[in-house]
């Protein structure tokens, strides 16, 4: 009853509004996403080199692809740049900003092109970004060999 | 906030407190975006003091805290019945 009464009173008042997270659902952060990204950007481009130039079609959703995951790649390194690291991280691991820097050009560096190159520097410098990142929730990183066609490796951690 | 708190419920605060202690319910201006957040006080040391959610696996504390950014202190809520069935 009470509730209800405010309620009604809120849609003329307009009560300020308070938030519980700072960017909802606050606290969940990965940066598993942003490898799985770069692994996908280089298998692309290993499939764009393999593919005929007849088949149109396979080439069109191959650069497509290619192009989604190099941007889904840059969104994943924002939110951690912008939502999850903090100043505090960047005094511990000062070449942070520029390694993250270096991911967003070369992300789009793999967007522009093809060489496969492009996609291992990617993919190395998100794992670098992955590194940073576990040890600053205390975790102690790892690579291990990934279980994908595109080779390389993944960070996880213990 | 949950379970203390849950989206929509009505929460009045108050500023003419005189002193802030551990488990206090507080309004904070985000130390970065500004933004008004409700968390719980978890510790206080020289008058710097770290938040924190009761939702614990879904909040990050807020450390460092000045009193400056603390705008107001929970006085009770009008809860959304149905969050709180």
């Amino acid at each position: 009853m009470l509730y209800t009464l405010v309620r009604v009173l809120d849609r003329f008042v307009r009560f300020p509004s308070a938030h519980a997270h700072c960017d909802i659902p606050c606290g969940i952060y990965d940066p598993h996403q942003a490898q799985v990204d770069a692994h996908t950007v280089i298998r692309m481009i290993d499939l764009i080199k393999e593919a005929k130039s007849s088949n149109v079609h396979s080439l069109a959703r191959y650069t497509s692809v290619k192009e989604q995951h190099a941007e889904s790649c840059k969104h994943q390194i924002r939110i951690l740049w912008g939502d999850y690291f903090k100043d505090e991280h960047v005094k511990q691991f000062p070449n942070l900003p520029e390694l993250v820097w270096r991911a967003l050009k070369q992300a789009s560096k793999t967007r522009q092109g093809t060489d496969r190159k492009d996609g291992e520097a990617l993919l190395a410098t998100v794992q670098e970004i992955s590194e940073i990142f576990w040890k600053t929730k205390g975790k102690n990183p790892k690579r291990v060999k990934a279980p994908y066609p595109s080779g390389g490796e993944l960070v996880l951690h213990d | 906030m949950e379970p203390t708190l849950h989206h929509g419920d009505f929460v009045v605060v108050h500023t003419f407190f005189k002193t802030l202690k551990k488990r206090d319910i507080v309004l904070c201006k985000h130390p970065i975006t500004g933004v008004q957040v409700i968390k719980r006080i978890v510790q206080v040391k020289n008058s710097v003091y770290e938040l924190a959610g009761d939702n614990l696996q879904q909040s990050t504390n807020f450390r460092g805290i000045a009193r400056q950014a603390i705008l107001a202190k929970h006085a009770f809520s009008i809860k959304a019945p149905h969050m709180h069935p």
